[in-house]
């Protein structure tokens, strides 16, 4: 659904991973322009995943979306140590969603 | 793609509403499939991918909940999550574990449900707290089995040693659904897995390192290598079945490539727009070849020939667009069927009785439309066979019968018609039981015995029941009324078949199609009128000296049978012209036929079907109106209650009373505008 919001920024297409191990499989097989990434995975957890995105020379710049129920400062701080480009807690509004994440794909598309 | 999406308003939230909502459908019925094959299965360790593709779907409902902000749905699929992860490594599947994720599925339908009527959702708590006491007991049991088994063997821990892997995933490898979380899964069937290190590699790519603690007696599979995955060779020391693991895992194509499935999901409202511009184009062409017909005189043969080549090879291409779009909306029934097997669990739980679903024919591919309208109807019949018609087991088993009933539900095409039939090996219908209670509640008034259609109609009138009480499952007395309207809005009917002692059929038949349909044009007086073809069992030409007159009603003798006439001149109210030649179509079931007294027949036509949705043009006897290709309006006869008009004297009653409105329909022929409602 959140996708579907993605979609009116324009020309997008999307990949889904399952768990942490599959998003790093995924930023790793293909380019990617942006990820959205849940912290409360199966396996590996977001911020390990973030941690392996920031530590891998070719993907640093890539901008990371934490999508999380965790609203408290602890995590929010943590996320953003690791390097989230942003960080947005449930529920979402779809189009503030879009209105958050357009800038960011703009960037990394010029 | 528009890409205006920002300014968000609550118009635009309502369209992701919508997709939460048929998103969750389709998860939950993912989660109800896998559910149902875990009970079936329960005493077997549980499928590793069928547990996945369950936290999966959960971890997506969870999600989708989430985000609209439906907290109750968001912790309710959260506990369930944690149920799924407990059934991993089990050896079966605990039965009070599976309760709980039935349950929960059901309070989850009740959560979304909820949101989608806009009333209070109800309370995640108490499961929450159900879950969480189910997962601790079983805790506690497998940790006092555990330590019970240590001491029997004399604390010797089950073998195991550690074994690195390293999996390198690549496009080719996913492309054949080989992944991270395929070859995860593969480890965890050899033992646990202790450590998972991603690592960049020179190249940019990742190296998964994977340390796992391997039972002793497995061992990995040499094809595995051929899907990324390496490690140091090692020799089982135990002398255990090394090829177990081989037996018990899966081939390389695993169910995961499975679920990247090739399916589109499109908007049933644009398939109705395009099946709607296909029927605009099917007049338009029937324009065009009445004009090339007309255009024979003016032109050389030999350019008239090319001229209506071409007309004819559209026709023949607009036919295969024609069923190529009404492919795009078959479903196969099975969907449908495999609700009913959810819905039996609690039927059985509520009524106490053992009962055996069957299924033939889920493969039948039927209308979505027609799917959606028939999952209501089914589900009525089919609670109504299993409280009403299966009996308790002592019952059956004094019966001489076995001691578990059987439904069976099944499907079938027959021509342009899908066949759906309902039917339990219970204690049938007691017609006599029926009738009885019919004569007090006033619906008859004969003291002779019900025929099949008779007794149809008894069961079907509304507040009809012969429970003195209602029970949660049926019993109301307002739903076969609901089912055969349903049916009969489709243009379907309903039959019913009943032995006492043997068990009860409903046999419910349906067109495949909804829109467009190859129909004979006849005319009466001056209106055409249009009669779909596969009603049509035989065109006579009247011969004035074998109608009968018979109380008032004419009858003609046809291959050995009596067979009511229906004179749509006279009921319609259409002066039929002098001196004309008339025809009757045969039409109607082998049990009841009609004939329709035609003035002309004039030919046969594809026409597109528009239902006549106001109620205040709705005739019985009319299914829908039709542009033909002179742009007249024609109205489509509904044969089905034709034929019904001349079986039961009440229905012939309100055809009779409905000539003071016919001129209504006459007006509503020359105001076509009223018909598109």
């Amino acid at each position: 659904m959140i996708i579907a919001s993605l979609t009116t920024i324009g020309e997008v297409s999307f990949d889904q991973a399952v768990s942490g191990l599959e998003a790093i499989e995924r930023v790793t097989l293909a380019p990617v322009d942006l990820v959205m990434l849940d912290l409360n995975m199966p396996d590996v957890h977001g911020l390990e995943v973030l941690r392996f995105i920031r530590g891998h020379g070719a993907l640093r710049d890539l901008p990371v979306v934490v999508l999380t129920t965790r609203g408290d400062d602890d995590s929010r701080a943590a996320a953003l140590r690791e390097g989230a480009t942003l960080y947005l807690t449930k529920p979402f509004a779809p189009a503030s969603v879009v209105a958050q994440v357009r800038p960011l794909l703009a960037a990394t598309r010029t | 793609m528009s890409a205006d999406g920002g300014g968000g308003g609550s118009q635009f939230f309502e369209e992701f509403i919508d997709d939460y909502f048929s998103e969750c459908d389709e998860h939950l019925a993912t989660v109800r499939r896998i559910l149902l094959a875990l009970e079936t299965a329960a005493g077997e360790p549980p499928d590793a991918t069928r547990l996945q593709e369950l936290s999966r779907a959960l971890h997506t409902l969870k999600g989708l909940s989430g985000m609209v902000g439906l907290s109750s749905a968001e912790e309710v699929a959260h506990a369930m999550e944690d149920a799924v992860r407990a059934l991993q490594g089990e050896t079966s599947a605990p039965a009070e574990l599976l309760e709980a994720l039935f349950s929960g599925e059901s309070l989850l339908e009740a959560c979304v449900t909820s949101r989608r009527d806009g009333t209070a959702p109800p309370s995640p708590g108490p499961y929450v707290d159900r879950v969480r006491d189910v997962l601790r007991l079983l805790e506690e049991e497998s940790t006092e089995a555990s330590m019970q088994a240590r001491e029997s063997v004399g604390l010797q821990a089950v073998g195991t040693s550690s074994h690195s892997f390293e999996f390198v995933p690549s496009a080719e490898l996913a492309a054949r659904g080989v992944g991270v979380e395929m070859i995860r899964q593969r480890l965890l069937s050899l033992g646990e897995i202790t450590s998972t290190i991603p690592r960049v590699r020179q190249t940019g790519g990742v190296v998964f390192e994977f340390t796992v603690s391997v039972r002793d007696g497995v061992a990995p599979i040499d094809a595995w290598r051929a899907d990324g995955l390496s490690w140091e060779p090692w020799l089982p020391e135990s002398a255990g079945p090394v090829g177990m693991v081989v037996h018990a895992s899966r081939p390389a194509s695993a169910p995961i490539a499975a679920t990247a499935s090739n399916v589109v999901r499109v908007d049933l409202a644009r398939l109705d727009d395009l099946m709607r511009m296909v029927g605009e184009l099917v007049v338009s062409r029937a324009r065009l070849g009445e004009s090339v017909t007309r255009a024979s005189g003016g032109m050389t043969p030999n350019a008239w020939e090319d001229l209506n080549e071409a007309n004819e090879t559209i026709e023949r291409q607009l036919r295969a667009i024609r069923e190529g779009v009404m492919r795009i909306r078959l479903v196969p029934i099975g969907e449908v069927f495999e609700r009913m097997r959810f819905a039996m669990r609690d039927i059985a739980r509520e009524t106490g009785k053992a009962i055996h679903l069957e299924f033939s024919g889920q493969d039948t591919e039927i209308d979505k439309l027609v799917v959606d309208r028939m999952l209501e109807p089914l589900l009525h019949l089919v609670r109504n066979s299993a409280s009403h018609g299966i009996e308790s087991r002592a019952d059956r088993i004094a019966a001489g019968k076995p001691g578990e009933g059987t439904i069976s539900l099944r499907a079938r095409a027959a021509g342009d018609r899908i066949v759906l039939e309902v039917e339990d090996d219970g204690a049938g219908i007691d017609v006599h039981r029926v009738g009885r209670r019919a004569r007090e509640m006033g619906l008859v008034t004969t003291a002779e015995a019900l025929a099949p259609d008779a007794l149809l109609d008894v069961i079907c009138s509304p507040g009809f029941s012969t429970r003195e009480t209602a029970d949660m499952a049926s019993g109301r007395g307002v739903g076969m009324t609901v089912v055969r309207t349903t049916i009969r809005s489709l243009g379907g009917e309903l039959f019913v078949d009943s032995v006492l002692g043997h068990g009860t059929r409903f046999t419910i038949e349906l067109p495949l199609t909804l829109m467009i349909t190859d129909a004979l044009i006849l005319e009466i007086g001056d209106q055409a009128m249009a009669i779909p073809q596969i009603v049509l069992r035989e065109i006579l030409p009247l011969d004035p000296a074998a109608v009968t007159r018979f109380e008032n009603n004419e009858v003609l003798t046809y291959r050995g049978r009596v067979v009511p006439l229906v004179n749509l001149g006279a009921l319609f109210n259409f002066p039929s012209r002098p001196g004309v030649a008339r025809h009757v179509l045969i039409v109607g079931s082998d049990l009841h036929l009609a004939g329709l007294v035609v003035d002309r027949v004039l030919g046969l036509r594809e026409i597109v079907v528009h239902p006549v949705a106001d109620p205040l043009i709705a005739v019985p006897g009319v299914a829908g109106a039709t542009e033909l290709a002179d742009g007249r309006v024609s109205l489509i006869l509904d044969a089905a209650a034709l034929v019904r008009g001349t079986r039961d004297r009440g229905a012939r009653a309100a055809l009779r009373t409905l000539q003071p409105g016919a001129p209504n329909v006459a007006g509503a022929l020359t105001t076509p505008e009223h018909l598109w409602a």
